[in-house]
This record gives C-alpha cells, sequence and structure tokens, in this order.
C-alpha cells in the first residue's frame, strides 16, 4: 500500500506526468469526443429535416443514411463529389509534383539564373491564402457563365474563355497544384540539398550515364519526399473549400468540401454530417498508406555527408531561355495575382479596364449613405472591416498562443516520457486533428457546442469557440515541431538543473524555452499564419456579430461585391506577408523553415 | 597499373582560399600513400582531384604517362574514364537498392555479362566475408558490414588505384583496428594503388608505405612514415606524428669547436652532437651562431634513470600496463617522458632523467624548419 | 447521451407546440407608444438580423427619431440561410442573439424557425390596419419582385412573352437566374411552380406556347415539374448575385451576342439600367409585363419576433413604426449613424411594403398590380413541398 502510495507520489511529482493527464482529459474531451458527437449527428433529424422526414427533431433515423447511400441521390450527394475529390486531388499531386519538383532540381542543381529571387517568390503562393490562385484565376478568366462581366482576360484580348477553361477541374487542379508546388520543392529541395552528393559521385565513378543515375539514383532518393509530399498535399487537397468553392460551382463541378458546406447550410445537414464521417475515415485511410509506405524495409535514412561542392548541371545553351520560362512561371504564380486583385479592387464597371475606369473609392471612400454596395465606406475606413481585421488579428493571437503553447508543453512531455503508454496516447490525440477535415471539424464543434455541456455554457457564436477550435485544429502542427525540438534536446540539459534544484517552472522558462527559442517561435508563427488566412475551419462556425476576414471576404464574394473582396483579399495577403516577413527577420523561424523541417 | 603524378596541381574555390597549394607528388605503382594532416588541409580535395571529383584550378595530373587533367591543355578526363575506384567516408551506399544491387550497379554500368556479373559480386563478397547478406539493405547492416560493402562495390570493377576518403572514421576504435589489418592485407592481395586520406597519423603509420603530411594546402614532406617520424623536416611535421606529442624545448644554441651545440634552455644545458648522415641541416648548422632555436626530443628518448641526469617532478603519470606516460617538470620546462613495462610513479615524487637515442631533432626557431638531426649530452 | 438527447427533444417538442398554438390569437392590444415606453424602460439593447440592408439604416433612424441611445440598437444583415442557422442556434441555446428577424425564404422560415418556437409572428391592431391579410401566416413587412429581364439589343420586344421561352431549344443557355440552391426564394418560387393551380396554369400557357398538350416526363408529377426540368435541361445559367446577372445581360459590348435573359429581382434591373455612375445607356434592359401565365414571381421578407428576445417592447415598437410612411421612407429629417439622412425606401423599384397605402417609387406600380402577374409565395405550402422540389432539381440537374 504504501509502495503503491509512493509510486503514485513520485509519479505526480513529475511535472511532465500531470501535463500529460491534462493533456489525456481535455484532448479526450475536445478530439475523441467530437468523433462519437459527429456519429449521433448523422443519425439524428435535425429542424430544417423536420418536414422531409416527417419525424420530431432529434429523434433516431436512418433517413441520411439510406439517402446518402441507398438512393436516387446517392450518386450526387456522395459518389459524385468523391470522385471529383480524388480526382482534382490525384491531379493537384501531380501538379505540385511536377512544378515543385521541377524547381527544386532546376534550383539545387542547375546553374539556372537568378536562384534567389525565384526561390523566394516561388514560396510566395504557399505563404498567400489557399484560394488566392483561383480568385486571380477568377479574375483573369472568368467568362459569363456565373453573370458578370468577363474577366481581365477577354477584356484585353476579345477571346471568349470556354467554361472547361474558367471553372471546373482543370482550374482546380491547376491552382491547388500550384499553391502546393512550392510545398513539394521545400520538401524535395530539401532533400536535394541535403542529400549526401557522395551517392551520385560513388555512381559517376562507377561508370554511370546521366540518365541512369537520375532514373536510379536521384529520383529514388527524392522518394520518400515525393512520397509525403504527396500525402500532404493529397489530403490538404481533399480538404480543401475555397477553391472548388470558387471555381466549382458556378460549373456546379462539387467536391466533398462544397457538398458537405451546401448540405449543412441547406435542408439535410444529417447528409452534411455522414460527408464529414466519409472524409475523416478517407483521411485516415491516407494515414494509413503513409505508415505502411515508410515502414516498409527500403528505409531512407541516409547519414548526410559533407557535400559542400555539388557539381552543377550546366544549362548552357538553353540556360537562358529556360531561365526566363521559370521567371515567367513563377510571376504568374507571385506578383501576377497580385496585380490582379489590384486591378479588380479599383474599377467601378466589372470588365472595363480602362484607367477612366477606376477608382479609389473601394478602399477610401466615404459612406454615401445609400443601400448598395457602391454607396458603403472603401475598406479602409470601414468600422467593419477594422472591426473584423481587430477581430481576425485577435483570434489569430489566441489560436497562435494556445496552440504554441499547448504544442510546446506537449512536446515536452510526450519526449519526457517516451516510450511509456500515456505518452503514445497523447502523442496519437494530438494528431488526430490532422486527420479531421477542417470543415468537418467545424461541424462537429457547431453540433457540439451549441449547447450548454456540464460547465461548459454554449459557445455558439462566441469568439471562444472560434479560439478553442484554432486551438485544437493548428495543435498537431505546434505539437509536431514541439516533439521534434525536444527530441534534439538531450534531457541532460535539464537534469543539469534538477540536480541543482531549479524548480520546474523556472527549469522551463530560464533553460528549455532559451534554447528552443527559434523552433518555440516557430510553433507559434505556423498557427498564427494559418489562422489568418484559414476560411474553411471557420466559415460555418462565424456568426454575423463575429466575423474575420476571410468569411467576410466570402460574404462579399457570395454577394458578388468583388471590388470588396479582392480589397479585402489583398489585405489578408499584406498581413500575412508582413507577418511572415516580421517573425522572420526577428527570429530567424519562417513558414518555409517550418514546413521543411517538419 | 598506374603511377600517379601530380605536377603544380592548385585548387582555389570560389571563396578564394586556395584549398591546395602547387602541389608535386608522385605515387608510384603499388604505393599504399597516406594523405595526412588536420582538417582543411587539402587532403581530400586532393583525392578528390586525383578522382576527378573535383577540378583543379591550375596544374596537371597524370596517370602513367596520360594526362588526365591539364589546366593548360585544357583536358579533363571524367571520373569514370580514369578507372580509379572511390572509397567514401560515409560510405555512400544507395539505400534504395539492396548489398547486391549496390555492388552489381557498377558492372551493369560497364555493361558486364549478368553471369560473370554475378560470379563477380559472388567472388568479392566472399573475399569480404559479406556474402550472408547480399539482399540486405544497407540500413540493415552494422557499421562494419556496411563499410565492407561500401569495399567491395568499389573493388568490383577490379580499379587500378583504390582512393579511400577516411573510410574508417566512422568506424568504433576496435571494428577499426581490425579493419585496418584488413585494408593492408587487401594491399598486398590486390597489388593496387591505394590513396589513403586520414587525420589519424597512427593510421597513416600503420598502414602506409609513404605518407604525405599536408598543411593548409601545402605539401611539408613526402616519405615513408618512419623516416616522417624520425626524421621531420619542420616543427609541423614532427608535432603532428607521434603520441604522445614530441617534447618542444625553446634554448639559445652556441657552436663548439668539436661540432657540436650547446645549447641553453631554461633549467638545463644540453650539447647537441649533429648526425653525421644528415646532410639536410648540416650547411646550415655551420652558418648557426647564438640564433634561438628549438630542440625536440621524442618522449621515447627521454629515460628514467636511478642516478645522473636531470631531476624532475613527476606531474602526472598514465601508466597503460605496456607503458607508462609521465609529464616531467624541470623547473618551467614540462617534458613528456615514455616508461616502458609495468611501472607508476607517485605523483609529485622527483625522477631523475637523461636523453638516450640519435634522433633529437633541431630547428631554426623562426622558419621552424630543421637544422639537424642528432644525439643529447648533458651538461 | 441518450438522456440527454431525450431532453432536448423533449424541450424543442414542448416549445414548439406552445409556440404553435399562438398564431391564431387574436392581434395584440398593446400600442405602438406603450410599447416604446416600454422598451425604453426595459433598457436592453435591440438587435435586428435582417436580409435587407434597408433595415440597418432604419434601425438607426428609428432610434435616434425617438430618443434611444443609438449604441443601444444594432441592424445586422445576415443572409437568410446563415440567419436561419444562427437564430435557430442561439434560441435554442439561449445565447443572446436577435430581438428581432427580418428574413426572405418563408418555407425554410416557417419549418425551422415558426414551427419549431424560436421566432414568432407578432402583430397588433395597428399593424393590422396597415397591412390587413399580409398579418399571417407570416407577416409582411416587405414585398420584393423577380421579373424577366433581357436585352433589348438581341431579344425583340414581344419575344419573351411566355415562360416556356426559357424551355425552348431556340433559346438553350440564354436564361439567367441567381442559383436556387444559394437563394431559398428562387427555390420557393420553383416549388410555387408545382402548386395544382399554378401547374395547370403552366399547362394551359404551354398549349400556347408549344401548340401541342403537355406530355410529362414519368418523373414529372405535374407541369410545373415538367417546367424546372425542361428550364434546367435547357442550360440554365445560375449565376451567383442579381447585380452581376444584369450586368452580364445588359453589357451592350457583348464577345458573342447572345439572346439573354434572366429572371431576377426588379430593384437591381434598375439599379443597372441607369446607374449613375455608369456611363449612360451602358446597359441595354427592360422587363418584361406580360407574360403568359406569369411574368415572375413576387417574395415577402416577414418581420418576426425571436423567442428569447432581450428588449420584445421595442422591437415590436421598431415593427409599427416600419409600417408608417416616415418608418417607409423617412421624414426628411432624421440621421443614420453615419450622419446622413434616412430615406428608407424612397425611389428604389421593387419594394412594396406591407402597408399597401404607402408610396412607391416613381415609375414603378403598385404592388396589387404585380400580384396580379406574379407568382407569390405561399410560405406553408412552400415550406411542405421545399425538400420535394429540391431533390428533384438535384436529380435533374
Amino acid at each position: 500500500m504504501n509502495r503503491k502510495w509512493n509510486n503514485v507520489k513520485t509519479f505526480l511529482s513529475k511535472p511532465y506526468n500531470i501535463l500529460l493527464i491534462l493533456l489525456l482529459l481535455s484532448l479526450t474531451y475536445l478530439v475523441v469526443l467530437p468523433l462519437f458527437s459527429i456519429v449521433k449527428d448523422a443519425f439524428v433529424v435535425h429542424p430544417s429535416e423536420k418536414s422531409r422526414i416527417g419525424q420530431a427533431v432529434g429523434s433516431f433515423t436512418l433517413y441520411h443514411w439510406i439517402r446518402a447511400f441507398f438512393s436516387n441521390y446517392s450518386k450526387i450527394l456522395i459518389w459524385t463529389p468523391l470522385w471529383h475529390s480524388l480526382y482534382t486531388s490525384v491531379f493537384t499531386c501531380l501538379v505540385a509534383i511536377l512544378i515543385g519538383g521541377g524547381f527544386a532540381w532546376l534550383v539545387t542543381r542547375t546553374d539556372m539564373m537568378w536562384k534567389g529571387t525565384l526561390t523566394k517568390l516561388f514560396i510566395f503562393p504557399y505563404i498567400m491564402p489557399s484560394w488566392t490562385l483561383a480568385l486571380a484565376w477568377r479574375n483573369f478568366f472568368k467568362n459569363a457563365v456565373v453573370g458578370g462581366a468577363p474577366g481581365i482576360f477577354t477584356a484585353l484580348t476579345g477571346i471568349a474563355i470556354p467554361n472547361w477553361f474558367a471553372y471546373g477541374p482543370f482550374p482546380i487542379i491547376l491552382t491547388t497544384g500550384l499553391h502546393y508546388a512550392p510545398f513539394a520543392y521545400i520538401l524535395i529541395g530539401g532533400v536535394l540539398r541535403n542529400m549526401d552528393a557522395n551517392l551520385e559521385e560513388a555512381a559517376i565513378i562507377l561508370n554511370t550515364t546521366k540518365a541512369r543515375m537520375f532514373t536510379r539514383i536521384t529520383i529514388p532518393m527524392v522518394m520518400p519526399a515525393v512520397m509525403s509530399t504527396i500525402i500532404l498535399v493529397f489530403s490538404s487537397s481533399m480538404s480543401s473549400f475555397a477553391v472548388p468553392q470558387f471555381l466549382g460551382l458556378p460549373v456546379r463541378y462539387y467536391v466533398l468540401t462544397t457538398e458537405m458546406y451546401s448540405t449543412i447550410q441547406g435542408t439535410n445537414p444529417g447528409v452534411g454530417y455522414i460527408i464529414a464521417i466519409l472524409m475523416i475515415v478517407l483521411s485516415i485511410i491516407i494515414m494509413l498508406m503513409n505508415q505502411y509506405i515508410i515502414g516498409t524495409r527500403k528505409s531512407y535514412a541516409t547519414v548526410t555527408g559533407k557535400s559542400a561542392n555539388i557539381s552543377l548541371f550546366r544549362l548552357g545553351r538553353i540556360r537562358t531561355p529556360i531561365s526566363l520560362f521559370v521567371g515567367l512561371v513563377v510571376m504568374c504564380m507571385s506578383l501576377v495575382p497580385l496585380i490582379s486583385f489590384v486591378l479588380q479592387s479599383l474599377i467601378l464597371t466589372d470588365g472595363n479596364y480602362h484607367f477612366s475606369n477606376m477608382t479609389l473609392d473601394f478602399w477610401i471612400g466615404i459612406s454615401k449613405g445609400g443601400n448598395d454596395y457602391q454607396d458603403k465606406a472603401g475598406i479602409l475606413l470601414n468600422a467593419d472591416v477594422w472591426n473584423t481585421l481587430f477581430n481576425s488579428l485577435k483570434l489569430s493571437f489566441a489560436c497562435a498562443v494556445g496552440a504554441g503553447t499547448v504544442g510546446f508543453l506537449a512536446g515536452y512531455s510526450i519526449v519526457r516520457r517516451r516510450g511509456s503508454l500515456l505518452s503514445r496516447v497523447v502523442e496519437n490525440l494530438t494528431f488526430i486533428p490532422y486527420l479531421i477535415p477542417s470543415m468537418a471539424f467545424a461541424a462537429i464543434y457547431l453540433s457540439m457546442f451549441s449547447q450548454q455541456r456540464g460547465i461548459i455554457p454554449p459557445l455558439y457564436g462566441t469568439f471562444t469557440i472560434l479560439a478553442l477550435i484554432g486551438t485544437v485544429k493548428y495543435l498537431p502542427m505546434a505539437s509536431r515541431s514541439g516533439v521534434n525540438s525536444m527530441l534534439q534536446l538531450s534531457p541532460e540539459i535539464e537534469e543539469a538543473g534538477i540536480i541543482l534544484g531549479v524548480p520546474w517552472i523556472k527549469r522551463m522558462t530560464r533553460i528549455i524555452v532559451p534554447i528552443e527559442k527559434s523552433t518555440i517561435v516557430s510553433g507559434y508563427l505556423l498557427p498564427f499564419v494559418s489562422c489568418m488566412r484559414e476560411l474553411s475551419l471557420f466559415v460555418i462556425l462565424v456568426t454575423a456579430n463575429n466575423r474575420v476576414l476571410t468569411t467576410l471576404l466570402f460574404f462579399y464574394d457570395e454577394k458578388g461585391w468583388a471590388q470588396y473582396g479582392n480589397a479585402i483579399n489583398l489585405l489578408i495577403i499584406f498581413i500575412v506577408l508582413v507577418m511572415n516577413f516580421v517573425v522572420e527577420r526577428l527570429t530567424g523561424a519562417s513558414i518555409e523553415k517550418g514546413v521543411g523541417g517538419k | 597499373m598506374p603511377c600517379i603524378r601530380l605536377v603544380n596541381v592548385t585548387k582555389q574555390f570560389s571563396k578564394g582560399a586556395r584549398a591546395v597549394d602547387g602541389l608535386n607528388l608522385t605515387i608510384e605503382d603499388g604505393d599504399f600513400v597516406s594523405l595526412l594532416g588536420p582538417s582543411g588541409c587539402g587532403k581530400t580535395t586532393t583525392l578528390r582531384m586525383i578522382a576527378g571529383l573535383e577540378m583543379p584550378t591550375e596544374g596537371d595530373i597524370y596517370f602513367d604517362d596520360k594526362c588526365v587533367f591539364s589546366a593548360e591543355k585544357g583536358i579533363n578526363v571524367s571520373p569514370d574514364k580514369r578507372g580509379v575506384g572511390f572509397l567514401f567516408q560515409n560510405y555512400a551506399l544507395w539505400p534504395h537498392m539492396t548489398v547486391r544491387q549496390n555492388i552489381a550497379f557498377g558492372l551493369e554500368n560497364m555493361k558486364w555479362e549478368k553471369t560473370k556479373i554475378e560470379s563477380r559480386v559472388r567472388e568479392i563478397c566472399g573475399i569480404m566475408r559479406i556474402a550472408e547478406y547480399v539482399d540486405r539493405y544497407p540500413a540493415e547492416l552494422s557499421g562494419g558490414q556496411q563499410q565492407r560493402v561500401a569495399i567491395a562495390r568499389t573493388l568490383a570493377p577490379n580499379p587500378r588505384a583504390l582512393l579511400m576518403d577516411e573510410p574508417l572514421s566512422n568506424l568504433d576504435a576496435k571494428l577499426r583496428n581490425d579493419m585496418r589489418a584488413e585494408l593492408k592485407r587487401l594491399h598486398m592481395t590486390t597489388g593496387a594503388t591505394f590513396v589513403y586520406v586520414t587525420h589519424d597519423q597512427s593510421e597513416a603509420m600503420t598502414l602506409s608505405s609513404k605518407i604525405c603530411l599536408m598543411k593548409t594546402g601545402v605539401l611539408q614532406q613526402y616519405c615513408p612514415p618512419l623516416e616522417l617520424y624520425g626524421e621531420p623536416c619542420n616543427m609541423f611535421c614532427a608535432d603532428f606524428m607521434g603520441n604522445p606529442a614530441m617534447n618542444f624545448v625553446e634554448c639559445t644554441g652556441t657552436p663548439q669547436a668539436d661540432g657540436g651545440i650547446e645549447l641553453k634552455a631554461a633549467s638545463f644545458d644540453v650539447v647537441f652532437h649533429p648526425a653525421e648522415g644528415d646532410l639536410k641541416g648540416a650547411g646550415r648548422i655551420t652558418a648557426f651562431e647564438g640564433g634561438r632555436c628549438v630542440l625536440g626530443i621524442r618522449p621515447e628518448m627521454v629515460k628514467i634513470v636511478d642516478e645522473g641526469g636531470i631531476e624532475g617532478k613527476v606531474i602526472s603519470s598514465l601508466p597503460t600496463g605496456m607503458d607508462t606516460v609521465l609529464a616531467l617538470d624541470t623547473r618551467g620546462i614540462t617534458l613528456s617522458a615514455v616508461a616502458f613495462g609495468r611501472i607508476d610513479y607517485t605523483m609529485d615524487s622527483m625522477v631523475r632523467f637523461q636523453f638516450e637515442g640519435d634522433y633529437a631533432v633541431l630547428f631554426d626557431k623562426d622558419s621552424t624548419e630543421r637544422f639537424a638531426l642528432g644525439s643529447l649530452e648533458i651538461l | 447521451m441518450k438522456k440527454f438527447l431525450s431532453l432536448i427533444c423533449c424541450f424543442v417538442m414542448a416549445f414548439s407546440v406552445a409556440a404553435y398554438a399562438a398564431p391564431a390569437s387574436l392581434p395584440d392590444t398593446a400600442t405602438f407608444d406603450e410599447l416604446l415606453a416600454a422598451g425604453k424602460a426595459n433598457g436592453n439593447k435591440l438587435t435586428a438580423y435582417t436580409t435587407h440592408s434597408v433595415l440597418v439604416s432604419a434601425l438607426e433612424a428609428f432610434a435616434n427619431k425617438f430618443g434611444i441611445d443609438i449604441n443601444n440598437v444594432e441592424g445586422i444583415q445576415i443572409g437568410d440561410n446563415n440567419q436561419i442557422t444562427q437564430v435557430a442556434t442561439e434560441v435554442a441555446s439561449k445565447v443572446p442573439g436577435a430581438d428581432i428577424i427580418f428574413i426572405q425564404d418563408g418555407a425554410r422560415t416557417f419549418s425551422e424557425l415558426v414551427e419549431e418556437g424560436f421566432v414568432y409572428n407578432w402583430y397588433n391592431k395597428e399593424i393590422l390596419d396597415r397591412v390587413g391579410a399580409d398579418c399571417s401566416p407570416l407577416l409582411v413587412w416587405d414585398y420584393c419582385n423577380k421579373v424577366f429581364i433581357y436585352n433589348t439589343d438581341y431579344v425583340p420586344e414581344g419575344e419573351l412573352s411566355n415562360i416556356w421561352y426559357c424551355t425552348d431549344p431556340k433559346y438553350a443557355g440564354t436564361l439567367q437566374m441567381k442559383d436556387p440552391e444559394k437563394e431559398g426564394v428562387n427555390m420557393n418560387f420553383l416549388v410555387m411552380l408545382t402548386s395544382g393551380e399554378n401547374a395547370a396554369l403552366l399547362e394551359k400557357a404551354y398549349k400556347e406556347y408549344y401548340g401541342t398538350d403537355i406530355k410529362l416526363d414519368d418523373d414529372c408529377p405535374n407541369a410545373g415539374y415538367q417546367w424546372i426540368k425542361m428550364m434546367y435541361k435547357n442550360g440554365l445559367v445560375a449565376g451567383d448575385s442579381d447585380g452581376n446577372i444584369a450586368k452580364a445581360i445588359g453589357n451592350p459590348e457583348q464577345e458573342a451576342p447572345t439572346k439573354w435573359s434572366a429572371l431576377i429581382t426588379l430593384n437591381k434591373y434598375v439599379k443597372n439600367r441607369k446607374d449613375s455612375k455608369l456611363k449612360p445607356g451602358n446597359f441595354t434592359l427592360n422587363y418584361v409585363e406580360k407574360m403568359s401565365p406569369i411574368a415572375g414571381f413576387i417574395y415577402p421578407i416577414y418581420g418576426l419576433l425571436t423567442a428569447n428576445a432581450d428588449n420584445p417592447e421595442l422591437a415590436k415598437a421598431f415593427l409599427i413604426w416600419l409600417f408608417t410612411e416616415d418608418g417607409w421612407q423617412g421624414d426628411g429629417k432624421t440621421v443614420q449613424r453615419d450622419g446622413s439622412v434616412y430615406v428608407g425606401m424612397t425611389g428604389r423599384f421593387g419594394d412594396y411594403s406591407g402597408n399597401q397605402s404607402l408610396p412607391v417609387a416613381k415609375g414603378d406600380s403598385p404592388v396589387t398590380t404585380w400580384k396580379k402577374i406574379l407568382i407569390q409565395e405561399d410560405p406553408v405550402f412552400a415550406s411542405a413541398n421545399r425538400a420535394d422540389v429540391e431533390d428533384f432539381i438535384k436529380i435533374i440537374k
């Protein structure tokens, strides 16, 4: 008995054990319980379904499942969107890998010109919100199908854009693929850059031809990076909402997320919850595949050697043309979209890009007292916009502090107790939010927290629920970086403090935090920036009293107020870029590095 | 079998530093040459230039009489055409290929027949004692096994010369000793020319037939190991070779009528008798006039005696069982000494010692060049 | 969990029964003055959610006119879908939210908010006197109409005179309409077409247009469904906003001249026809008044009180005031928050007060005229049949 008590006492005397227990409890509540809640939601009647099901609200029903899988509607509700999601995601991966990987190879292995500038610009789309390129695409190539004037391209050239080019899978794949291309570049480029040059030199000495070396050595070596790019791009693109919303809807091209949004907002949310479950199952399958691939015999863990002087492949005569071409593509990815936003936020009448048709009204015009959007104050003078901006910043800050701090503490306690069951369970719990697509996650929180839950009051429409979901959703990011950084820090460093009798708080604040400063900061930066540009996580949780910039953008866009939408989009991009720049300057941490060092 | 000749080879990296500066080196057929030096001395660069992985900025490289590189003539034979094998420090085994695939890869490139490749792989795996691992991936092998696979892969195409870049540095001490013996044996059986980069002087001593000692890109001395040990041409060479390191004692010297030189050190005086055979310093010895110089004494020359000689205090005694390394303090000068046999000394006890042997070295303090070799007589 | 669930069920059901019983009752006897006084005494903030932007200004003008702290009222513009979700959730979870809502999409409002007891229909004698029959089942604050417009350069006058025009392969791909799946009132319009009465009208018009009797497809129970199906199959362009549709259709410099027509709000039509900031004559638009059997549809924006209103008295007073002339088009001196004078619906085409004695914009027809040629939304019918039509469209589109 005494011994047992002593064990308990010893266990609790370790701060990391207490942390793990706390994390276990809160994550069970915030992550595991919602999973049950969403399953429940797929089996009950919601208010908007009362008339179609003919049962009381809240009563048990199999209607949603039958409708989703065994009715005339299952093709429209489930299978077609699923097929569209898979189709666009596969090709998005392809685009991202080809463009990102190709760029990585050019930068690391050839003597292409302007590498420094190009790499900086190439990262741009990844820092900007995911729908940036989609909106720019629409600005350029929209045609009369959605109503409104044709886009910049048609205005300049007079060439009408066919539907397949303006909307639907083609632009969705291209813009999402380009958005994730930097990500592929970061991962694959990292491997190419750090790859032991000896591996290639060994092949050279053994008489290997260039082609054979590329296919047998270089490609297999970057395969793991390619695989992890594929996994991440695929799952990100499966759960992407804004792009298919902007580019798919005009031609009624629905993917899982947009179908879920329309069902949850519409008259049969039960099916929406089933789609959410489906998406969660899919991402779990993807993760398992990932585990399986990583777990095979061919372990790629390589000793990185001294590879300071890789000899660069000389492009020779095609050096200038290739550099120019890459420069052009990079421009189209990074600067041209911004220009289109500026243009679009200035013009009075759609489709007319003459200077005479431009005005700064949408930026700095004063309110004209009318009720239409041309009469509203420009976004820089509009109190609503400023409130929203402030709310966005507040929310991003809250999520960053929440996720960053919890993630760091989680990383710390997980690593300290590595190998124990408790630590494994908590580590997996912190990872679950990553598996749940943003919109499905939001749907769960919507249904779970709109009622009183024990001591937690109903959180619907409050700032708290947004901060809560942001914190939980970005926890995987932060805790991953926390775990990685703590793994590199030997426990002796802290033990040295323990022996000197330094209390835990002081050990953390005076020893561990200063050492891990830069990774901790990136643990905060990533959630901040992600939150600043998050749409799908918030779009169904935000109420009119609690808008954030991204949902305001979405609101303007739904109303067809293109000028305000574009102006707000620029504002978001500006803030994200500035944040990234400032933090990079201050700490050396940055999104690119955060991603690269995952 | 080739003789490798480097003529005035210089390598300058873009940052401006010269990694290798005007190197002239001839590696005879069948030699086991070690390129030795502290890190950053240009030894790896030299090796890579021989292999063709690095392009010299200036100079020529010949394999036998065939020029494989010439900056002036614009010749640069690619690595695969030079017929050399290269063993990398980290082995550079391709992680996605099995042992068999790793070894066969180069042979396939040379368009060998399938059956021939198979038999060669079997043969070389037998020699390297890795036959049982042929279907494993590198990550599933221990460091020593990986090392052997790397050697097997390098040797499989029968290279004329085997270039090795610190191949043993990633192994633990015991394995390293085993591999040294194996390498020496391999050199004998293959009869190939070995060029071996290392920063470990004892490795170079034990393995090589000749050592090329470099410092900041400049060749210091190129000779058989024992000659380098016994007759270092400057203080750097003397200091770099040997463990424990040579004792350096600063002193002023006065030539004696009998050809000896009287040396005054801080705490003792000795007479240095130049060896007759040492022609190198002979000319300058005669010109020697009261100059400041440095006396180099190998620890094994410091002999503990029961009486006579100089008195010193034992400030540390480190017995290994085979011998004991001592640090002796004689009023300001600390000397290391080696006493052979199973002896230990009490700390702070007083002992007496004298100098024995003919390999004391006298260096010019300013140029650090060697004046002469000789024996010492305590005054 | 189960226990909790059933608890919620009971709660919701009890609520809905209580609320459902209410509408049959007689008009409230409280007067504007009493309610205003009571509302001021109450002192709580008055929050209104609205789909119509004018009401935000109206609420500010109301506060200024009657000496209520401007910071004690707030009008928030929210679209109908979001408003339904938000109000239902807020009332159910007792989170403070709106006191009064102004919302279109009668079908969903009726089944999801009114029947569930989250909002209730309220009117007093004063309102009844002004509004009459439009007081129930849901009180109509404002009517909006959506009519067929067309590009006068490409569509000769009179060509678009029968609603089956939209299904004619000759005009494939030329009809635009805001996506019914995005905007409930458009869906309700389609639902109303399937009512027995309207289907009969459509059947007759079919014969007028095509000259033969209508032959219904197997999946179409009546001519209403048949029209919907044929219209979708004929390449309906589902746009994202009426304003954009008007601009697209009216653009005189079209790359590929198209016989564009569209079903949009009269308000957006007028706005885009003569927006002063645009080049004069930039848009070549006209709308159809004579069309067989109907020329479009008219839908109400309802004014309803929430079950958890903090200041129901003030909300009611505001509602009464909206039906006065001042509430509709301002008194020429009361200002809004930003200092500009409140003008309400003055000069606005396509908006008609539930109080039919109030004026309409100069040049526009009174709502009684419109009602004769347009289909009206019946929230009860629409809510009962909405799911069927939505599902039908899901399949055929």
